[in-house]
């Protein structure tokens, strides 16, 4: 069941071609490309500063581009769609002493919906995020969580047919954070493609179609979370007990990482193997996939480890 | 969405502050005062018509046509004794009587008055002189009536100049304190959008000038309708009461200038204000970056009071009035005080031309510092856009 009040039956794909930003002599956004298709829900990653808010709002067109271009289904993005876009910046706000109510119908207007459109996807979406109980109150009188709920209303009141939140799962409670993937899932299965920003790497693994990891103002890998994590470099996990530290040194072509290992290529695992039996008793031996963590830290290789989680 | 459409859309949010108490409260205190002090101004001004009884509707029409205008007011009563008893209760203030004409009073009579009774009475003594030395009076009084001192004034005719001094004042005054409370809603309302960074999700739907003339538009109606209801205070006070010596055409002009500078002065002064407020995010920073514009209409205030009183239409006072951050308070002001309407109108050339180059450069200032959050941005840079 749709509770959207408005669909598009149009619906089509989010297209970056080549888009550069630069404030002053730092370039924000170095050629950006990528595309979200139509019903897709794209993971958008990167550290603090990768340019994944700049790119947001290039696409809301609250920044313009220095080059390249913005297309909605092969058509340069222009304000007649920009205006259905589904927002969240990621500076979050709303009028203080508004009316919550009253502050999304105003919202749901300005994004074209009639009045009476606009009162109807406004109590039908205050019902949805359980925000119902304060229709009447001021934003400001809100709990935290609550404001964001109603932030998320604001991004959807009117029907959107695409959705860019900038880190949507930020100060979240648990049960929203669940509200929050159902919505985002609904709406991509209605035709919507979808485009969200996070550090909650899980999170993204767990809801996206697809992945892409920028880096520098840059798309450094881009698909499916199974490609990304099959095109990663593999790793083997061995435990053996009562073996010396240092047991496999020997072994050509291997590096170690406690009790994980790196092959170089060409490396033989076999080799690995005969060295563990040799040093004691093999409790486990497996290849591991690389996490999106995993991949999202070789990706911005240079920083911290500390810093790329954050 | 039509740009008009949405400019309203914005501008009808503003509107809300029409029911806010503050509004309700400062309109309806200012109307209480302007038509107070117009009703003080009427009874401390004295020279009140007085209630005069007759008892002779024939000699009332007589007396009140040969009495200065508005000098009288007259009352017919049934009888002498009913006359009488309503002197002494202090319900009227004279009694005429005919046959021979006498004026019953409670003390002592007012010298207009007895002046108009007396002149009459002389008359009638000469008419019936005339009559019995078989004379016909007819050429006499065409002869006398058309007897008159001219009166020469050295310095032009200034038709009740001090009145016109006080009205001009309170025009000053109010024009101030609305000017100066809508510009600063305008201020205020610009950074509260940006502490809130509401302004983010609404520069994602609409442009950032129909943004802010929504704003604009929509606060100038709110200070339209607080301008008016006060001037209408005025104008149904001074109607009523007839404080001072004004027709009521002269009053409704004055009114409708008074009006029409309010508009250029809000759009000179709330451009300005939402131009400054731009350049920076919190509301605390709001009085320092206003302060030069607050000054500007701090300094066009004490221009009506300092400079028109003393020579209202010189050359300083005409020059000064001619300057567009000026002109809002100064012409108005002018108009009480007797300036020709040709001087509104090319007072109006100049503020204009201010109010169209303030659309742009504000407009630019806007677009280039509204998303702008932390500290003040240089004017020169918001204006550049870096």
């Amino acid at each position: 069941m749709s509770l959207l009040p408005a669909s598009y039956p149009d619906m089509g794909d989010l297209e970056l071609d080549s888009v550069t930003k630069s404030y002053g002599d730092r370039r924000a956004l170095d050629g950006l490309s990528f595309r979200v298709r139509s019903g897709e829900l794209f993971g958008f990653v990167g550290s603090n500063g990768a340019g994944k808010t700049t790119a947001m709002r290039i696409i809301l067109g609250v920044l313009a581009a220095d080059s390249g271009e913005v297309r909605y289904d092969g058509a340069p993005l222009d304000d007649s769609v920009r205006r259905t876009i589904g927002y969240m910046p990621e500076e979050r706000g709303l009028y203080p002493k508004m009316k919550v109510r009253e502050q999304l119908v105003y919202l749901a207007r300005l994004r074209g919906l009639s009045a009476n459109d606009a009162r109807k996807s406004t109590d039908v979406w205050l019902e949805r995020l359980g925000v119902a109980a304060r229709a009447g109150e001021e934003v400001q009188k809100l709990s935290l969580g609550n404001q964001q709920r109603v932030q998320l209303a604001a991004a959807l009141v009117h029907g959107p047919r695409l959705l860019v939140l900038d880190e949507p799962f930020s100060g979240l409670d648990p049960v929203a954070v669940d509200v929050m993937s159902d919505v985002l899932r609904e709406r991509a299965a209605e035709g919507a493609p979808v485009v969200f920003s996070s550090h909650q790497l899980d999170l993204v693994e767990r809801l996206c179609d697809r992945v892409g990891i920028v880096r520098d103002g840059r798309l450094v890998a881009d698909g499916s979370v199974d490609e990304l994590r099959s095109g990663g470099e593999a790793k083997l996990v061995c435990r053996v007990e009562g073996a010396a530290p240092g047991w496999a040194d020997a072994v050509p072509g291997v590096v170690a990482e406690g009790d994980v290992f790196a092959l170089e290529p060409g490396a033989d695992e076999q080799a690995l193997l005969r060295a563990a039996l040799e040093a004691g008793r093999v409790t486990e031996f497996a290849w591991r996939r690389p996490s999106l963590t995993d991949l999202f830290r070789d990706v911005v290789a240079g920083e911290t480890p500390k810093e790329a989680a954050a | 969405m039509n740009p008009l459409a949405e400019v309203w859309l914005v501008a009808r949010r503003e509107l809300a502050r029409i029911r806010s108490r503050m509004f309700v409260v400062v309109t309806a205190l200012m109307m209480v005062l302007v038509a107070g002090l117009l009703v003080l101004a009427k009874l401390l001004g004295g020279s009140s018509a007085q209630d005069v009884g007759f008892v002779s509707a024939e000699t009332a029409r007589l007396v009140t046509s040969v009495s200065p205008e508005g000098s009288i007011e007259a009352v017919t009563v049934p009888s002498r004794a009913e006359g009488e008893r309503r002197v002494r209760d202090g319900d009227l203030d004279a009694l005429v009587l005919d046959a021979p004409l006498r004026l019953v009073v409670k003390s002592s009579a007012d010298d207009t008055l007895r002046v108009t009774l007396v002149a009459l009475a002389r008359q009638a003594a000469l008419d019936a002189e005339l009559a019995r030395a078989d004379v016909d009076p007819g050429p006499l009084h065409a002869a006398v009536a058309a007897a008159d001192v001219p009166v020469v004034s050295l310095e032009g005719a200034e038709d009740g100049l001090e009145k016109r001094l006080a009205l001009s004042i309170g025009m000053a005054v109010i024009l101030f304190i609305v000017l100066q409370t809508s510009g600063l809603l305008v201020a205020q309302g610009v950074v509260e959008e940006k502490a809130s960074r509401v302004v983010e999700l609404l520069l994602s739907a609409v442009r950032p000038w129909r943004l802010m003339a929504g704003k604009v538009v929509g606060l100038g109606i709110v200070g339209l309708l607080q301008m008016g209801l006060v001037i209408a205070a005025g104008v149904v006070a001074q109607v009523a009461t007839g404080a001072f010596d004004l027709s009521t055409g002269d009053v409704l002009g004055t009114a409708a200038w008074s009006i029409v500078w309010f508009l250029v002065g809000y759009a000179i002064y709330s451009l300005l204000y939402a131009a400054a407020a731009t350049t920076v995010s919190r509301q605390e920073e709001i009085g320092g970056v206003t302060a030069p514009i607050q000054i500007l209409l701090i300094l066009a205030y004490m221009m009506a009071f300092v400079l028109l009183p003393a020579d209202p239409h010189g050359t300083a006072a005409r020059a000064a009035s001619y300057l567009p951050f000026f002109s809002p308070i100064l012409m108005p002001v002018r108009d009480v005080l007797g300036a020709a309407w040709w001087e509104q109108l090319a007072a109006l050339v100049p503020a204009l031309l201010t109010i169209a180059l303030l659309v742009w450069v504000s407009g630019r200032v806007y677009r280039h510092s509204v998303l702008h959050t932390g500290g003040r941005i240089a004017f020169k840079d918001a204006f550049r856009g870096r």
